[in-house]
């Protein structure tokens, strides 16, 4: 236990020395919290500029442009008369979509005859194009609804009859969690889980990279588990202050939903943070400078944060994917931390992932075990260490 | 990229050096691309970050979305009622695209706890006597509970569910009118007397392959061509060898940095054109406009990412501080680019931020003429802009880097 603590502060004393590791570790993350909600904050496109091609010009085709209108999701910017102009303002960008109520539209309606009112949304940006269908859609089925209605109470059926005979078999969807289909619930929890492990693993491998390339690398006679273990103790508990300060960042100052559950999120997240600390560690012994943990592994937030599923599904992904997604220790953290969060998960619920993350931290720790035990063995090898030889003349 | 370009043409390899050394006469944009070139082989980090990695980066992402679709989304169908009618309606969800019914059970459960431990994205709760009531003409709703945290699940099988049950209801509409002696025609039509057809303009499918993946394209490339143009620049000045480079440049600062980017900027163009094209055909996806102007602007976009990780160096003096710098710029670019999230519903800060991300205009451009089909005049704008972001930072950058490359104080620096 003593060599544990003997190497605990030495990593920290390390991480204060290194102003590149110790802005990476200590400051990065906070930032990222403090940023990257902003774009964010209002969470949903609203009044989203779309054009109606009015080719009734009738009382009732003008209703149906009204109840559009009224919708939160769209706004309607102009009324055309032909479909060519309106497609010319959608490409043009000047609207995002288009409603083509059709000729004869009252008349059809008035006879009791079926009317089709087509809507168009710009589907090349896809929450622009299920906002438009959304609010559209609602819109006129509303008009649809109130016209049946007083053709079935005309027929001498009172209103709850009508509304039945209408629609004998209800659904109601109830949204639970992120009613709002909020942008910014959804991806900033994920993406704050995700800058830990990012910030944790390059900050690693920037101060490891630092100490090689000034060659004060500490070699020891133990058997670096304790070392391992020591070196990890510090970057789990820089990084329990660092959830800490997200979360209250992003659920209380800007205000994200939230159960209020930070010491199970905490509980949640400690083998999460093992886990990181250990992989770091073991991918640490490929970095010859300061700089090179960035370089390398600077692109991996990309693939690391779509192959977690928080965004496109897993379940459509091939099972491959699926499997090398189990071995970032984002992907468990990812999905568990907005149950336990957002949506009040106990940690019973989210067990499968806590114990699949400890698992993890395992695994990593031998990794990172074995490849220390090596590079001591390896000290007076000039092979070793191995990875990047730095070499730019 | 600064000062004298004027000069790009001079071609130094005249007495046939070689590439370890240059002779006086031997200096030019040919005499620093050689010695780059040279220099390209002593570190793995350069095969990693001009290929290996960007084509893993590239293949974990296509097989991402390789499914184009979001298919087979677990849900759980707690059926109370056990009816012949439950089970239509159950045989309808199950038979959509996207829901694959993963339990089903008699009891009505804790639907909180199912969405807790993640077991489902969704719900089906079809209460007892559905059957009855709906034989009565009471109208018991059937009720589907989504979890709004994962978005695109909870929207597809919203859309997806409604239309199952949606339809189960039409035609127990359409028979009971029949039944009452109405032509089954006229029925259907009384049913829904308007009607919204939905049409996702420019990618009909709603394709995931298409709409994301093609961005993260580019998106993969630029953070490599960022950090490489940040790291050849500036380990000059790490390890004091600024001298040394410009001396191969003749002393001019540009024909030094147009040298040594020179490579990396065909290379990265090359690569980021390749991978659209392969990414295009292996997932047969078609392309709506100008593959000409598509690929100028892919060649802007390596240009512009140079230009600013050139002005980074120039500007601290200090690799390991401009690539901390180039990290914060790339990292969160692709969700402020408007891709995910459209622009203008940002706030008026993020906005700022989007608009200063030479990718989000790239992204924009790539749209117009991948998906859309736009017309060339149309995204003229977007590359001229991408041009400006070129030349700005390339500007910015010629005074700064002038001193770094001269002053040894400027070298060193960790």
């Amino acid at each position: 236990m003593t060599g544990i603590w003997y190497w605990a502060r030495q990593e920290w004393r390390a991480i204060r020395r290194d102003r590149g590791a110790s802005a990476v570790l200590i400051a990065a993350s906070v930032l990222y919290a403090l940023v990257y909600p902003i774009p964010f904050l209002y969470q949903v496109a609203r009044d989203i500029g779309i054009v109606v091609v009015d080719l009734d010009r009738s009382a009732m085709s003008r209703q149906v442009t009204r109840m559009i209108d009224a919708a939160e999701q769209v706004r309607v910017h102009e009324i055309v008369g032909s479909e060519r102009e309106a497609e010319e303002r959608v490409r043009a960008g000047i609207v995002h979509g288009a409603v083509v109520i059709p000729s004869e539209f009252e008349r059809h309606v008035q006879r009791g005859e079926r009317v089709i009112v087509g809507v168009y949304g710009d589907a090349s940006y896809f929450s622009v194009y299920s906002q438009i269908a959304t609010g559209a859609s609602a819109a006129i089925g509303t008009f649809s609804a109130g016209v049946e209605l007083r053709r079935l109470q005309a027929s001498g059926f009172d209103a709850a009859s009508a509304r039945q005979a209408r629609d004998p078999l209800p659904l109601v969807v109830r949204t639970l969690y992120n009613p709002v289909g909020g942008y910014g619930n959804a991806n900033v929890p994920a993406v704050l889980i995700l800058v830990l492990q990012q910030t944790m693993l390059i900050g690693i491998g920037t101060l490891a990279g630092g100490r090689r390339e000034r060659s004060t690398e500490i070699l020891s006679r133990d058997d670096g588990l304790t070392r391992v273990l020591g070196r990890a103790l510090v970057y789990v508990g820089i990084y329990l202050v660092q959830v800490v300060l997200s979360y209250f960042i992003a659920y209380r100052l800007y205000g994200l939903p939230h159960t209020g559950a930070l010491p199970a999120l905490m509980l949640f997240l400690l083998p999460f943070l093992v886990a990181t600390a250990m992989l770091g560690l073991a991918l640490s012994r490929l970095f010859l400078t300061a700089e090179s943990a960035l370089q390398a592994l600077m692109f991996s937030s990309l693939p690391a944060i779509f192959i977690s599923g928080f965004s496109f599904p897993a379940e459509a992904m091939p099972v491959w994917i699926r499997a090398l997604a189990q071995l970032l220790p984002s992907t468990q953290a990812i999905a568990g931390a907005q149950r336990v969060v957002q949506m009040g998960a106990s940690l019973a619920d989210v067990r499968a992932s806590w114990l699949a993350l400890w698992g993890l931290s395992a695994v990593y720790l031998l990794v990172a075990w074995g490849l220390v035990a090596r590079g001591r063995r390896g000290a007076s090898d000039p092979r070793i260490p191995v990875g990047d030889v730095v070499s730019d003349r | 990229m600064s000062g004298t370009t004027g000069s790009a043409t001079i071609n130094g390899d005249a007495d046939g050096a070689t590439s370890t050394g240059f002779s006086r006469r031997d200096t030019g944009v040919t005499a620093v691309a050689r010695r780059e070139l040279h220099r390209l082989r002593a570190r793995r980090l350069y095969p990693l970050l001009l290929l290996i990695l960007p084509v893993i980066g590239w293949g974990v992402l296509r097989a991402i979305f390789g499914s184009h679709v979001a298919r087979d989304l677990p849900v759980v169908v707690m059926d109370a009622d056990g009816s012949a009618l439950s089970r239509r309606v159950v045989r309808a969800i199950d038979a959509t695209a996207s829901v694959r019914v993963v339990s089903r059970t008699s009891a009505i459960g804790n639907v909180e706890q199912v969405l807790q431990r993640g077991e489902a994205y969704a719900v089906v709760v079809i209460p007892a006597g559905l059957e009855q009531q709906t034989a009565r003409a009471q109208g018991t709703p059937i009720l589907l509970y989504t979890n709004g945290q994962w978005l695109l699940p909870a929207s597809t099988i919203t859309r997806d569910v409604r239309m199952a049950v949606g339809t189960v209801s039409a035609q127990i509409e359409v028979g009971r009118r029949v039944a009452r002696g109405a032509a089954p025609s006229t029925a259907l039509v009384a049913a829904e007397p308007v009607r919204t057809q939905l049409h996702p303009l420019y990618n009909p499918a709603l394709d995931y392959a298409a709409y994301l993946f093609l961005a993260l394209i580019p998106t993969l490339l630029h953070v490599f061509v960022l950090v490489m143009a940040v790291h050849v620049v500036g380990v000059e000045l790490k390890q004091s060898t600024a001298a040394q480079w410009l001396a191969a440049a003749g002393g001019r600062a540009g024909i030094a940095v147009i040298g040594k980017l020179l490579p990396y900027t065909l290379w990265y163009a090359l690569l980021g054109s390749v991978m659209l094209e392969v990414a295009l055909r292996s997932l047969d996806l078609p392309m709506a406009g100008n593959r000409p102007l598509l690929h100028a602007a892919m060649l802007l976009l390596v240009m512009a990412y140079q230009a600013l990780g050139v002005l980074l160096v120039a500007l601290t003096s200090n690799l390991r501080v401009a690539t901390s710098a180039s990290g914060f710029i790339a990292g969160p670019a692709f969700a402020v680019a408007g891709v995910s999230f459209p622009r203008f519903a940002m706030p008026v800060a993020g906005q700022l931020w989007s608009v200063v991300l030479p990718l989000s205009h790239y992204l924009e451009l790539q749209t117009q003429q991948v998906i859309v089909g736009a017309s060339v005049r149309q995204s003229a704008p977007l590359a001229a802009t991408l041009m400006a972001f070129v030349a700005v930072p390339a500007l910015l950058a010629v005074r700064p880097l002038r001193r770094a490359l001269r002053d040894p104080q400027c070298w060193g620096r960790t």
